[in-house]
């Protein structure tokens, strides 16, 4: 038998981000990191059914946000708001199956989905004094604070892609404007290039 | 363009939606109607300028159709709300 075992390949491979990133440039208004794999849940379920709120959020840990735009954490598990009967699961790499057999097997009497979607997204983590300016020169929502604060995450178009923003820190109290980026693989090569292009007045900066 | 308010997610840029035409009620016995009622159904559409009621999918938002009632001449949204609620024919 062969012994080989296909490794997981990062859409962005044939860019060689790690070169890039050996001479970061400290200057830049936005550092961008590429984080192509990670763990994800597509939970699929009915928010007005208790029973399949109760044994999903025991099962996670978390009770499951129920509005738009919101995201609950714990250091297992962030829970993203997708729709009224979707969520998407973001755990660490590899976390994934283990969750979805944990998922399936409480979730067995009720009327629900459970999928591994590990493959379906990467992760771009965007940071940076000018990070808010990157995204809204892409996109139409209104990025700020007031609207849209740190633990607020909203699946939109941004550049060329279907973007999932969630914000990790909106800029108020001295912090960073940081922005995690869920992207379609299939996606992720153009949408990198539209990103170069909208940082470059700001200067964008490769982190490892 | 036009801001969609999506019963879900709230207003969202028009480019976020997919129009789904007319939102009609659908026969209850499909069987019981002549052909040339199901042909009026299926393909025949009113043209109406004023007020309209149609559906709209949220493609890049929450996946979800709903109803929203649109005027063809002002596109001024006066409702929206989810499928199957309080819909005229």
């Amino acid at each position: 038998m062969d012994e080989t075992i296909a490794r997981p390949r990062s859409p962005l491979a044939e860019l060689f981000l790690s070169a890039q990133s050996a001479a970061p440039d400290d200057t830049a208004q936005v550092h961008v990191q590429s984080v192509p794999f990670v763990g994800q849940v597509a939970l699929r379920g009915k928010a007005e059914d208790g029973a399949f709120r109760d044994i999903a959020g025991q099962v996670l840990g978390l009770d499951l946000p129920l509005s738009s735009g919101s995201v609950v954490e714990s250091e297992a598990v962030r829970i993203i708001w997708l729709g009224p009967d979707h969520w998407l699961v973001v755990t660490n790499e590899g976390e994934a199956p283990a969750l979805v057999t944990g998922l399936q097997e409480a979730l067995a009497s009720q009327f629900t989905a459970v999928i591994d979607v590990s493959g379906a997204r990467m992760r771009l983590s965007l940071a940076g004094p000018a990070a808010r300016d990157v995204l809204a020169s892409g996109c139409t929502l209104n990025l700020d604070p007031s609207v849209f604060p740190a633990g607020h995450a909203l699946q939109t178009p941004v550049g060329n892609a279907t973007a999932i923003i969630h914000c990790l820190a909106d800029g108020t109290y001295d912090t960073t404007p940081t922005y995690d980026l869920y992207i379609p693989r299939s996606q992720a090569l153009s949408f990198w290039r539209w990103l170069e292009h909208a940082g470059k007045p700001y200067g964008l900066s490769v982190r490892a | 363009m036009m801001l969609i308010p999506c019963p879900w997610c709230g207003p969202r840029d028009e480019t976020e939606f997919v129009y789904g035409e007319a939102a009609l009620e659908r026969p209850a016995d499909p069987h019981a109607l002549s052909d040339q009622e199901w042909t009026d159904y299926l393909y025949f559409r009113d043209n109406p300028k004023g007020e309209h009621t149609e559906r709209w999918f949220h493609r890049a938002g929450c996946h979800h159709w709903f109803t929203v009632e649109r005027n063809t001449v002002t596109h001024v949204i006066s409702a929206a709300y989810p499928p199957g609620k309080a819909e005229k024919s």
